[in-house]
């Protein structure tokens, strides 16, 4: 028996030094590829000359940040991003997690819930440069909806001209498309959830619903905190390829967000340092989001995010 | 097994439709990218097809098919989705397992958090990165386009979850039968991972698959992209070339713009190997993956 | 049809870019056959030294001297369609081009790298990575590289080095550039047309006789037009009849251009004029308000597509350009090539469709004008060299023999010598795959002298003293001829409409500079202009915002004074003081 102990408390030693060691690949790859190239953050206080590279390029310290925040629109479009983002992060995790609920109900069926699962992550694929083409289609002044509205004998709408309309178009588009990858995760999770507590469950009399409410979600709540969190990190990215492709100067006022603001303002020549001062202060402000948002999570809930 | 009741009933079928309306619109672009493809160029630039192909013919499809381009960019991307998937699921396997420790069996496991997290937000950028991949000779090389992306935090910190997921006593028993860290995670934790190791899976299938801007930016000539940067160069917006001065061969630039079946064709055969590997992956996510037993 | 010709030589030139010369030929003209002459005198001196000198062609002059080891230049390149006639098979590795450089002069030029896209953010990345290729072009970076003495000052060894026919095509941008700046930090082109875009309207001419009208010369003319397009909606739109997208002015296609210029106005930051003796810009002179209450009028009455805000004509699968080629709008915007993408799109579609240039339109109480940049020429097209680089002749060289090349094709004195079949694309010299350029500023003009010449002459043959220095000439003989057999035949048509009829594109072009006075910009456009750079940005924006909104009713015109002055307070008025400042200072 003592020996058993001895042998445990040897391997102990040797199980934390392994598991450094397992841990040492990651950690190289992360040094060379991500904290390597960090020294280009110094872009975001240069006025930065292609030639003259990092090195050359004249010291500003804060004036491209000065810059941009000065330049009217900013503020708006700062509004912009976060209202947009804020709607996107939320229903991208609702919108898939119904999806894969209602997935998870089909119990029959397995070839139809294959098909339609499959059929949802199809929008991921097709580019914004491809969609966004689709898209004008459909809501142009004589799109598909807007013939619709004519037959109930109702005006049309020009949808990517309106400020009502604009930003809720934007949100739900760009759910649509992303909603096949987060509903794969839950799906991925629902599965994980153990199957004897179902057992249990139907023994005890509960019926799916009662599952559902009781077994499902509490079980995947988890990744479900843990994606909304890992999407709160989003906050200042609206979705800088889809406007750039369906916005237009009537609706700069809800929908130019912070990326398409410095877009337009380095579009003269090729204005690296704007584009990372923005990028810099993205990433600034996103960091100090998310970690406010899991620190206040840590402390209210049982649940350690990390 | 009970009985279904009347209301069970009535919300199978709504539940039914409203998966088929939502399956109903996403695949509806796609219906008419295949359709343009197998139409008559003029009615589909004219913006004559809707979900039907008008004119059918299988024009573009030949056409594609007789291009070297599109098969040897496929064949890139294959090689690519290859290598790249096996390393980046290696990395993620082998990280995420010491981080799902708790923090007493595994001290640093803090610091490693925080490491990984900065990265997530924080990046040099566009330039920098290529000036690291340049000065390690990787460039116009697959590596290029496989390491920059090898381990991904993102689904390390969801594999870590899922891992964490795993009962403490399956690994205690296997512990106590003098099992190692690489029996254990072998053993235990990925069989019964199946289907979050199918997800990651996945995402870095698509993730490579679908990478179209490094393979431009780090190859450097356009007969060694991938697909996804071929097929790029296919999609063409022109307001900067275009000004008074338009020569021949500008008008035929433009005019490329005008080959949209033969770009619908190669968009669709772009889509279908992710369409075809996807169903094979989905019986990961079918319940009933139990290993072993707990008791006892 | 080419064997018909008889040509003495020809030389081909192709742009990236180009604008075409018109009253500015003669002096070139002369200067052109001057070269010829000159030449073909060289290749007669040449052919009797052949073995003398270096290369087996016989080139003896030092601008053709080859290098006693092989060199190595290095060049980015952004890849084209080559011409059809270049046979399969061929990369811009096996070029043509690039053995004939290997043999004549030991030149190996090799591509750093070859993309088709993103070329600005490969460029980028190269640039930063602290190694500029040997050869290059000049890009939105030339003057930071200039600055920052990245490019290597030609002047020198262009003089030394320079053939007769190179000097011929760069001399004028060898002379403004050492006059701006001591110094030639590129070999350049000067574009002496430096006209802005004036426009063309194009109607459906069978819609124009279905309804018994005719087509238009005035703005109110146009507004009896849509009126009765509308009406009638041959194109089953609803009402629109003006095809316009969210960039209005100076797209090239489907923009409200023509109307500004039969207001007199050029609505762009950097279009100054003077106008009753004091500098204006074009965007809050008055003109720009009367342009915008006859579009808003316009909008009103649903003949401007309503969306068209929301519409880049350049994105791919614009919805307006897919409704222009399905025959729904009777009236087309556009620049003068036009017919040959995307009317002839929409004939292919439908050939009974028929499409006219209408004259410049004019409008009652304001005069209508071209506007001009200034007569000092334009440079184009640059090719640098870096400032490092080992060889800087090399480019200058490679230029000579490139031109010597295109001397040969179709070139009879050249025929039994090695050089027989230099140049030709059929023979895989595919010009496209270069890194640098030589262009023949006048293509389009003397292409449309030349055809038209021979179309009132009756004639099937060129005469020895009129052959064109372009390829672009054959090809376009050719679709005449298709052209005339079948007049039904949409893209001949095209092709012949945009660069041929004497009332087409370019015709209606050119028939506008005469037709119209000329409105002087006061902008040097061969000068940097800081305030430029800091301030287009913003107030590009709050044009088109504001303009946009105001054609669509959604901003009342009577905001037009807040927005002068808010135009003004952004940056305008830092421009309007830089414009002033260069103004002064070159009197």
């Amino acid at each position: 028996m003592s020996k058993k102990i001895k042998t445990i408390k040897k391997s102990n030693r040797q199980n934390t030094r392994f598991l450094h060691v397992m841990m040492l690949p990651a950690v190289i790859f992360t040094c060379i590829f991500c904290y390597l190239p960090m020294f280009g953050l110094v872009m975001a206080f240069q006025d930065y000359k292609g030639f003259l590279g990092f090195t050359g390029s004249k010291f500003v310290g804060l004036e491209n940040f000065i810059y941009i925040f000065k330049m009217p629109g900013f503020l708006s479009a700062l509004r912009n991003t976060v209202s947009i983002a804020f709607f996107k992060i939320i229903l991208s995790i609702l919108v898939p997690l119904v999806l894969a609920l209602l997935l998870n109900e089909v119990v029959k069926h397995a070839r139809y819930k294959k098909l339609v699962q499959t059929v949802i992550f199809i929008p991921y694929f097709l580019s914004w440069a491809i969609l966004g083409g689709v898209i004008q289609q459909i809501l142009g002044y004589n799109g598909s909806i807007n013939e619709l509205l004519k037959d109930l004998g109702m005006t049309p709408i020009l949808f990517l001209l309106n400020n009502q309309w604009f930003r809720p178009i934007i949100i739900t588009t760009d759910v649509w498309k992303g909603m096949g990858y987060n509903m794969v995760v839950f799906l991925a999770a629902i599965t994980n959830v153990d199957i004897a507590l179902y057992e249990v469950a139907k023994i005890d009399g509960a019926n799916r619903w009662q599952q559902l409410l009781n077994i499902t979600i509490p079980g995947i709540r988890s990744i479900v905190i843990l994606l909304t969190i890992l999407g709160l990190g989003n906050i200042l990215n609206a979705g800088f390829e889809q406007i750039l492709m369906l916005y237009n100067p009537v609706v700069y006022s809800t929908g130019d967000i912070i990326d398409t603001f410095v877009y337009r303002l380095g579009i003269e020549k090729m204005e690296y340092s704007y584009a990372a001062a923005a990028g810099l202060f993205k990433s600034a402000v996103s960091f100090v989001f998310v970690m406010i948002t899991i620190k206040l999570a840590n402390k209210f809930s049982d649940y350690r995010v990390f | 097994m009970i009985k279904e009741s009347k209301s069970r009933m009535a919300f199978n079928i709504i539940n039914y439709a409203l998966l088929g309306v939502v399956a109903l619109t996403c695949i509806l672009p796609f219906v008419h990218i295949l359709a343009v493809s197998l139409s008559n160029n003029t009615d589909a630039v004219a913006g004559r097809v809707s979900f039907w192909p008008v004119g059918f013919t299988t024009y573009a499809y030949e056409y594609v098919i007789s291009q070297g381009r599109f098969f040897s960019s496929v064949w890139i991307s294959l090689k690519r989705v290859l290598i790249g998937t096996a390393i980046n699921m290696f990395l993620v396997i082998i990280t995420a397992y010491p981080m799902s420790k708790e923090e007493k069996e595994f001290k640093a496991r803090k610091w490693y958090i925080v490491f990984f997290f900065i990265t997530m937000f924080f990046g040099g950028g566009l330039i920098p990165t290529y000036m690291v991949i340049n000065k390690l000779g990787l460039l116009d090389s697959i590596w290029a386009l496989v390491l920059p992306g090898a381990f991904s935090v993102w689904n390390m910190i969801l594999l870590m979850n899922f891992f964490r997921g795993v009962p403490k006593e399956l690994e205690e028993a296997a512990f106590l039968d003098g099992a190692g860290h690489v029996t254990t995670l072998f053993r235990i934790y990925l069989p019964i991972s199946l289907p979050s190791l199918a997800t990651l899976l996945l995402f870095t299938i698509i993730g490579h698959w679908n990478a179209w801007f490094d393979g431009i930016l780090y190859m450097n000539s356009p007969s060694r992209y991938p697909l996804a940067s071929y097929l790029s160069t296919l999609v063409i917006s022109n307001s900067n070339k275009v000004s008074a001065n338009m020569t021949m061969e500008q008008i035929e630039q433009l005019s490329k713009i005008s080959d949209k079946t033969v770009s619908s064709a190669q968009i669709f055969l772009a889509m279908l190997p992710i369409l075809i590997v996807y169903p094979l992956l989905q019986r990961y996510f079918m319940k009933g993956i139990v290993v072993g037993s707990v008791k006892g | 049809m080419r064997k018909r010709f008889f040509a003495l030589s020809m030389v081909l030139v192709l742009a990236v870019s180009a604008i075409t010369g018109c009253g500015n030929d003669s002096g070139s003209e002369t200067k052109t056959s001057e070269v010829i002459s000159q030449t073909s005198d060289n290749q007669a001196d040449n052919n009797q030294t052949e073995g003398e000198g270096s290369g087996s062609s016989g080139f003896s002059d030092v601008a053709y001297q080859r290098y006693d080891e092989e060199i190595t230049v290095t060049a980015p390149l952004l890849l084209l369609e080559p011409d059809a006639t270049v046979p399969d098979g061929y990369t811009p590795e096996t070029n043509e081009y690039i053995r004939l450089f290997k043999e004549e002069l030991n030149i190996n030029l090799e591509f750093e790298w070859i993309v088709e896209t993103e070329f600005e953010a490969k460029w980028g990345v190269t640039v930063a990575s602290g190694k500029l290729p040997d050869v290059f072009g000049g890009y939105s970076d030339y003057n930071d590289l200039k600055e920052q003495g990245a490019l290597y000052d030609l002047s020198g060894v262009y003089e030394e080095y320079a053939s007769e026919t190179t000097r011929a095509f760069f001399d004028s941008g060898y002379e403004l550039q050492m006059k701006q700046d001591g110094a030639m930090y590129s070999l350049a082109r000067v574009d002496v047309d430096t006209y802005a875009e004036a426009g063309v309207m194009y109607y459906r001419k069978d819609w124009l006789d279905q309804l018994n009208l005719k087509v238009p010369e005035t703005i109110e003319e146009l507004e009896a037009v849509m009126a009765a397009f509308s009406e009638a909606d041959l194109g089953g739109t609803g009402g629109a009849v003006y095809a316009a997208n969210k960039g209005f002015y100076g797209q090239g296609l489907a923009d409200f251009t023509p109307i500004f210029t039969a207001y007199g106005s050029a609505p762009s930051y950097d279009y100054w004029f003077e106008k009753d003796g004091e500098v204006i810009s074009s965007i809050t002179q008055d003109e720009t308000y009367a342009v915008l209450e006859t579009l808003n009028k316009w909008y009103k009455n649903g003949w401007i597509n309503q969306d068209f805000a929301s519409i880049d004509v350049w994105a791919s699968s614009s919805p307006i350009v897919t409704d222009i080629v399905a025959g729904k709008y009777g009236i087309v915007p556009g620049s003068w090539w036009i017919p040959n993408w995307p009317l002839n799109e929409q004939k292919l579609d439908d050939p009974d469709a028929e499409w006219v240039a209408g004259p410049a339109l004019t409008v009652q109480g304001y005069e209508a004008a071209v506007v001009k940049n200034g007569d000092d020429g334009r440079v184009m097209a640059r090719s640098c060299v870096s400032a490092k680089s080992e060889h800087p002749e090399a480019l200058i060289k490679m230029m000579n023999l490139y031109l010597e090349a295109l001397l040969c094709v179709d070139n009879p004195t050249v025929a039994g010598t090695p050089r027989e079949g230099w140049g030709k694309p059929e023979n895989g010299f595919v010009y496209q795959w270069l890194p640098f350029r030589a262009y023949y500023g006048n293509t389009l003009i003397d292409n449309f002298t030349l055809m038209n010449t021979l179309i009132d002459e009756g004639r099937d043959e060129l005469k020895e003293d009129e052959i064109p220095f372009n390829t672009e000439f054959y090809d376009l003989w050719a679709k005449y001829q298709t052209y005339r057999e079948n007049p039904d035949d949409a893209i001949a048509w095209g092709m012949y409409y945009s660069r041929v009829d004497k009332n087409g594109g370019l015709g209606t072009m050119y028939n506008t500079r005469e037709d119209l006075p000329t409105l002087l910009n006061l902008v040097d456009v061969n000068r940097i202009y800081r305030s430029f750079e800091q301030y287009a940005g913003v107030l590009t924006t709050l044009r088109d915002e504001t303009f946009l909104k105001m054609i669509m009713g959604e901003t009342p015109l009577s905001e037009w004074n807040n927005f002068v002055s808010q135009w003004k307070s952004l940056g305008g008025d830092a421009i309007y003081d830089e414009v002033m400042e260069v103004i002064n200072e070159s009197q």
